[in-house]
């Protein structure tokens, strides 16, 4: 087993990668009550972005960072205007049947376009040794970058009209509707900057991993974890969940015999929803 | 004449987080009456029905049906038991027609149809048998929901709220129906109303309900004359009566 | 006999007018009629176009196991392909290992599906909405995960695989294919004029509303559920045979469970013959697609998903019955 700091530092990079993709899910689910299946394929979608800068152009991804996230902002908040937005308010089946169409359009649509291939970016993979833990540059810059995407997140939210337009949205739409708040540009607004940070994401995953096509899918399922851990619809309870999740990935491998390591997302989802079927830090949700 | 009890709340209470929802409330529901539960918003009164219909669990106290504790059961038990109720918005099933919507209600295949279309020609629905239950109006599905209950054959009906939402001439026959129902067929009701001039022109007690718990009991008159319950409603200036003249 | 006509009666909309008693089986009229074809085909049709029709059928079988329990009570399943994948299991180890005859094999398939459902079922159940539907896609995924593993290596042969070997013609499996199809339906017909049916769609409809009427929801949807991953699980065991391989990530992948749904969905979900007509419709579509844009299918379901989402969510069936163009009766 490897040493328990390397573990914890381990756990906390990739933890910090995934809050990036739960927050926004979170965001959206709470703005406009719509599980959005497609938002593992954004995070996809930017990680090919900042693949082909690098590959065509010879951009970092630090630097394609931002362009990854403004393009799949506008991919988001094109999607939700046009399609998404129609089925607010509808019943949870349709919005989930919706988004699931629109993953297998875009996922099927990566394959034939990028292939299966397995790719990433070779970036800063000088290792670092600190305390007696050891971690390529990429992951130190990765992990504070999403520190700072989720800071900037908080910040927006508290501290900006839009944020609390988005925020005020989120507790109670009617109450936004009757204070004179456009509910309609705050969902716009709020699934454009969930696609962005899954963008930014996969931003980072392409530097400190592999990406495929199929990556999209993979990721939701443990976003999906995270994201009831934290209570549909929180995002502070989803930033938690996110590292709390890391974590435990992070040691459940390395003390978990390897055979059966990667069913733990599963294993730990279904025993959340046995135990406590609205979420650790759960606010409940209605039924429908 | 005193009736043995059909239905009591001994000492329920129930919190949600740090909310005491129902506190300590205690009352009776005699056989053949027909009870008002009134009080303002908040005071736990829809909390309590979903409490005596099983929805909600109650963290002590107990619910009595029949002589019987009934707290642990479901809420399919309760039912089956001769428990039925309606809520505050109704709860038809909207894509099935009005017959089957009767269908689900009936434990037994004892003279479905003929008791399904009976129930149906009480209220006036039964021409409208085989629409969706979503073609009706609000008024006719609070109708049709409570035809519906008939099904099960229950002993008491907890009604939330009959009134609200429905036209004068449609609440007059509904209120035609829940007396007929009790006169004829000796069912009890409990309800939930927020329309004083119904609740003091057609039950046979009165339970105020505030903050929890009951304050007071008793015939319409004696609630009307009771100083607590004008403080619960209005503070000290009006009393409820004041709405009076808007309803039926 | 009273009763007899108002049976009739009941389950036609507009009050009985003796051309809408009759419309009301012309259901059952096509569906005969699509039985009588599909037995008659493989003297009417080449082997390629029979494969199609094989094909068809699989999906049809699907389409109609997941509407049992998701059309019936609303409760959106996406675990379906974990049920077909450990059919396909049971049967493939059953032969591959135990060789054991074929029809045994597939009746396993079934009864193992049944059992792993029913185990599942007990926690599921307890789950709504939303999350019961995230909770059976992780469910879905774990199990892929879990026969995958080395850890169930020397059951599954893990990533390798099972390679089986049968000893009967594709004509044998054809029929079986159709037999379980006829039976998947005729069940499904039972149930959606049973009042256990009308109590399962009370729960689709509002189950608060359902418990309160004496409805035990809890074992009815136990029981759907059941029921469900047993015809999914004898489509799994049968269709083993057919591919003769089976590995993990073919046995429980994703589509299996989606393209089914979207079948159900085009037809019309909760209904009897929705599965029927959107098996048959989108898997001859698919063929289409299959065979011009190729790797596009699964984004061409996806277009076809969207689209009925946004323009026809209640499907093709439903939507005739709103428009007055099918009586609204259970028997279609």
């Amino acid at each position: 087993m490897d040493h328990p700091l390397q573990l914890l530092a381990n756990g906390l990079v990739v933890g910090a990668i995934y809050s990036l993709v739960a927050v926004g899910l979170s965001l959206v689910f709470g703005v406009m009550r719509v599980i959005n299946i497609a938002h593992g394929d954004f995070a996809m979608l930017g990680a090919y972005v900042a693949f082909f800068a690098w590959d065509w152009l010879g951009l970092s991804p630090l630097v394609s960072l931002l362009p990854a996230m403004a393009i799949l902002f506008l991919f988001g908040a094109g999607l939700q205007r046009l399609v998404i937005e129609r089925v607010v308010g509808r019943p949870l089946l349709a919005s989930l049947m919706l988004t699931f169409g629109l993953s297998l359009i875009i996922w099927n649509s990566s394959q034939v376009a990028f292939t299966t291939k397995l790719r990433g970016i070779s970036y800063l993979t000088e290792p670092v040794t600190f305390l007696g833990v050891t971690m390529s540059q990429s992951y130190i810059v990765g992990f504070v970058l999403a520190l700072i995407l989720t800071g900037a997140l908080f910040a927006f939210l508290k501290f900006t009209a839009p944020g609390k337009a988005i925020r005020a949205t989120s507790q109670n739409q009617d109450v936004a509707l009757a204070c004179g708040i456009d509910v309609r540009r705050a969902r716009t607004l709020a699934f454009g900057i969930g696609a962005a940070l899954a963008a930014a994401a996969g931003t980072l995953i392409s530097m400190t991993g592999f990406i495929y096509p199929y990556m999209g899918f993979e990721y939701l399922a443990k976003t999906f974890t995270i994201v009831v851990l934290g209570g549909l619809g929180s995002v502070a309870g989803a930033l938690v969940a996110a590292f709390a999740y890391g974590l435990l990935e992070s040691f459940g491998t390395a003390m978990l015999s390897p055979r059966i390591a990667p069913a733990l997302p599963f294993v730990l989802l279904i025993a959340i929803m046995i135990f406590r079927p609205s979420g650790l830090f759960g606010t409940s949700v209605a039924d429908r | 004449m005193m009736q043995a009890p059909v239905f009591e709340a001994r000492a329920v209470t129930k919190s949600f987080a740090s909310l005491r929802a129902v506190d300590d409330c205690s009352f009776a529901v005699e056989k053949g009456a027909i009870v008002g539960l009134i009080g303002p918003n908040g005071a736990g009164k829809t909390t309590l029905f979903d409490i005596a219909s099983g929805a909600t669990r109650l963290d002590s106290g107990q619910i009595v049906f029949r002589g019987e504790d009934i707290s642990a059961l479901k809420p399919h038990q309760r039912a089956l038991k001769g428990l039925g109720r309606t809520f505050q918005l109704t709860r038809v099933f909207p894509k099935m027609t009005l017959m089957e919507n009767m269908f689900v209600a009936s434990p037994g295949d004892h003279r479905l149809h003929e008791r399904a279309r009976e129930y149906l020609e009480l209220v006036n629905l039964v021409d409208r048998r085989h629409e969706y239950a979503s073609d009706l109006s609000y008024g006719q599905q609070k109708l049709l929901e409570l035809a519906r209950i008939l099904m099960l054959d229950p002993e008491l009906i907890l009604l939330d709220e009959p009134a609200a939402g429905v036209n004068p001439t449609l609440l007059k026959s509904l209120l035609a129906f829940i007396h007929e129902l009790r006169d004829t067929w000796g069912k009890t009701f409990l309800i939930i109303e927020h329309n004083m001039n119904l609740v003091m022109g057609h039950c046979d007690k009165v339970v105020v309900m505030s903050a929890g718990s009951v304050i007071a009991e008793g015939s319409g008159e004696e609630i009307q004359a009771n100083e607590e319950v004008l403080e619960a409603y209005f503070g000290k200036s009006t009393h409820p009566l004041g709405r009076a003249g808007h309803g039926a | 006999m009273s009763t007899r006509r108002e049976r009739a009666d009941s389950s036609v909309h507009g009050g009985g007018s003796s051309w809408v008693a009759w419309l009301s089986w012309l259901g059952v009229a096509i569906f005969a009629v699509y039985v009588a074809f599909m037995l008659a085909a493989p003297w009417l049709v080449n082997r390629g176009t029979l494969s199609l029709l094989y094909l068809v059928l699989y999906f049809v079988l699907l389409a109609a196991s997941w509407n049992l329990m998701s059309g019936f009570t609303g409760y959106i399943n996406f675990a379906h392909v974990a049920f077909i994948g450990v059919g396909m299991y049971a049967s493939a180890i059953a032969i591959a290992d135990l060789g054991a005859p074929w029809f045994l094999a597939v009746a396993l398939g079934g009864c193992v599906a049944a059992a792993y459902a029913a185990v599942l079922s007990v926690p599921l159940l307890r789950i709504k909405g939303p999350y019961f539907t995230i909770t059976t896609l992780a469910v879905a995924e774990g199990t892929r995960v879990i026969m995958s593993s080395a850890f169930m290596e020397p059951l599954t042969r893990a990533g390798s695989g099972i390679p089986l070997f049968v000893q009967i013609g594709f004509e044998t499996k054809y029929f079986a294919m159709l037999a379980l199809v006829v039976a998947v339906v005729v069940v499904t017909y039972v149930l959606a004029n049973s009042r256990i049916g009308l109590r399962l769609l009370s729960i689709r409809e509002d189950e608060r509303a359902a418990e309160n009427l004496g409805v035990n929801t809890t074992r009815l949807k136990i029981g759907a559920f059941v029921l469900s991953a047993f015809f999914a699980g004898l489509g799994g065991g049968l269709h083993a045979m057919y591919l003769s391989y089976i590995d993990p990530f073919n046995a429980f992948h994703i589509k299996y469970t989606v393209i089914p749904i979207i079948m159900t969905f085009f037809g019309g979900i909760g209904t009897v013959l929705g599965p029927v007509l959107g098996g048959t419709v989108l898997e001859l579509f698919n063929d289409y697609i299959w065979a011009h844009v190729l790797r596009l299918n699964l984004a061409t379901f996806g277009v076809v998903l969207v689209a009925l989402i946004l323009f026809m969510p209640q499907g093709l069936l439903e939507w005739l019955k709103d428009r007055g163009f099918l009586p609204k009766t259970r028997r279609i």
